[in-house]
């Protein structure tokens, strides 16, 4: 994708390693008493991707609006690139690109007028912008559907072009709430490889995510949003570090597929041949089992 | 400062793609209940009333006209972009939301000088005598701006869209009815006179009818209109927040 002279921002680049989104201690409770989020505090290096994981009503879109600057906290802080989101939430917006969860396209422009829109927005003129449309809707697979009214599109190319919204400005930090919720496999993949040249590219990306195998193929940490409050947070070998069962084998049992679950993997095996199973696949446990170990813990279970 | 005013220009001309979108059902949206009112009142109209009833009822219609683009529409408008969370791409973009309200209010005026150009149009058709000036124009650009604020209020401290669709036919339809638009104010009872006196729609009336009838005489009401622009642009903008608390 070519860089835009207009895209570019006062905001200093972090260095490698140096934190390019910051929450301190962030809570918030809401008028009729819900305490949403409590005392978050996480840190995501530039250059990397944060997966946010947790069930429904966990905490994890009330953290992102947070970030985003779209809901005022309670208490506690977030900086972003080095800016104050509690005090210059306007500023925040021009280093940010975010995919709301539950937004849609203005479904009466077509994907090439709505991306070229939104990239005036961010300070292209209207050439540069229309060309800039034309690269995400490249980098997406829109080509088929650029001239279509954004009504007639899937549910999953809308959320394809809210994907591609967030990116117009290029901007050095992404937010992406469930950004492939709704995409079927081919277009999730699409959508990834995208996600995947962009932190290739140095940009920061925190996403929620239902899909462990997202988190797993795109982030290098993830964080564990449980009751409002972040349990852990770390790469998948840190969180399997943190489980029981770290190994398992899946093998072809009566009932369909059968799984051995041990904290080693001399475990499985012991336990495979206690069963007089033979033929089997032995993996460490995925990011799915260790998520679904750790939220049972978190839940008190 | 620069900014706002582009990004004001680039929310308008999004709006503007939706007349695109409707197509033909939105021409026929924006005149049928006006032309089909001064029909109605027409009708009812004793033959031989003269031209000053004729360019009463002309009135009424642009101002009832301009009323359902200005107050009904950018309520709705404003209210399924919010509720539907289009608003969301707008707000975590780098705008400010005054750069967005001034888009929409000027969709708004745009659709209201639309619907009276078409209003205007079928004067001929029906056979009513109408004077024509260029203060016609600011009139009407006056006569929608200072109901925008209704609007924006409206879409802006609903807290669902259902209400703001219900308070904005409320507002628009019914408060062309309650105020004398189609009809001189001296013609309300003197209890509710003090109640028309507060709409805009009153105002809207007595500026445009000056003008139709040619007898001159709206810088007053204008400036009333001025007045109301201004105070419903305020509480308006007090609604356009970007950040929930």
């Amino acid at each position: 994708m070519a860089a835009h002279a207009a895209l570019s921002t006062d905001v200093p680049a972090p260095a490698p390693g140096d934190a390019a989104i910051e929450v301190r201690a962030l809570s918030k409770r809401y008028a009729g008493g819900v305490l949403a989020n409590d005392a978050i505090s996480l840190r995501v290096p530039a250059g990397t991707t944060l997966g946010l994981l947790g069930h429904n009503g966990a905490g994890k879109t009330t953290l992102v609006r947070q970030i985003t600057g779209e809901l005022e906290p309670t208490s506690g802080s977030v900086n972003v690139m080095g800016i104050d989101v509690i005090s210059h939430p306007g500023r925040v917006r021009d280093v940010m690109g975010v995919v709301p969860q539950e937004a849609i396209p203005y479904e009466h422009l077509t994907p090439h007028e709505h991306l070229a829109f939104f990239a005036r927005l961010r300070g292209l003129g209207r050439r540069d912008a229309s060309r800039r449309a034309d690269e995400l809707i490249a980098s997406l697979g829109l080509g088929p559907h650029a001239k279509k009214l954004s009504r007639t599109l899937s549910g999953g190319l809308k959320r394809k072009l809210l994907v591609g919204n967030a990116l117009v400005g290029d901007p050095p930090v992404l937010v992406l709430d469930e950004p492939t919720t709704g995409l079927d496999p081919h277009a999730r993949r699409e959508v990834w490889s995208l996600l995947r040249t962009l932190r290739g590219r140095g940009r920061t990306i925190i996403m929620t995510t239902h899909y462990m195998e997202e988190a797993e193929e795109l982030c290098d940490e993830v964080a564990l949003i449980s009751g409002g409050r972040l349990y852990i947070q770390g790469t998948v070998e840190q969180l399997r570090a943190h489980v029981r069962n770290r190994f398992k084998a899946t093998y072809a049992g009566g009932d369909g597929h059968d799984a051995v679950f041990g904290q080693t993997a001399d475990d499985v095996l012991a336990e495979l041949a206690r069963r007089g199973v033979e033929e089997f696949a032995l993996s460490k446990t995925s990011l799915e089992d260790v998520y679904m170990e750790l939220t049972t813990q978190a839940q008190g279970g | 400062m620069a900014k706002f005013f582009s990004d004001a220009f680039v929310v308008f001309e999004m709006e503007m793609r939706k007349i695109r979108a409707w197509g033909p059902i939105y021409f026929f949206s924006i005149v049928l209940v006006p032309i089909g009112t001064l029909l109605f009142a027409k009708a009812l109209t004793p033959p031989g009333s003269g031209d000053l009833v004729a360019t009463r009822l002309m009135t009424g219609s642009l101002v009832f006209g301009i009323g359902i683009m200005t107050v009904n529409n950018l309520a709705q408008l404003m209210a399924m972009e919010r509720f539907q969370h289009m608003l969301k791409l707008i707000i975590t973009s780098p705008i400010h939301p005054l750069s967005y309200g001034l888009g929409v209010v000027l969709f708004a005026v745009a659709q209201g000088m639309l619907t009276a150009g078409i209003i205007l149009s079928f004067a001929p058709v029906f056979g009513i005598g109408i004077h024509l000036n260029f203060w016609l124009i600011p009139v009407l650009a006056l006569t929608s701006l200072s109901m925008t604020g209704m609007g924006i209020v409206i879409a802006t401290w609903s807290p669902t869209a259902e209400i703001s669709n219900m308070l904005a036919n409320t507002a628009g339809i019914l408060l062309t009815m309650l105020s004398p638009v189609y009809y001189p104010i001296e013609r309300l009872p003197h209890w509710l006179r003090w109640a028309a006196r507060m709409s805009p729609y009153t105002h809207a009336g007595q500026a445009v009818d000056a003008i139709l009838s040619g007898r001159g005489g709206f810088a007053h009401e204008s400036l009333i209109l001025l007045a109301i622009t201004a105070v419903g642009l305020t509480l308006g903008a007090r609604g356009l927040r970007w950040r929930e608390r």
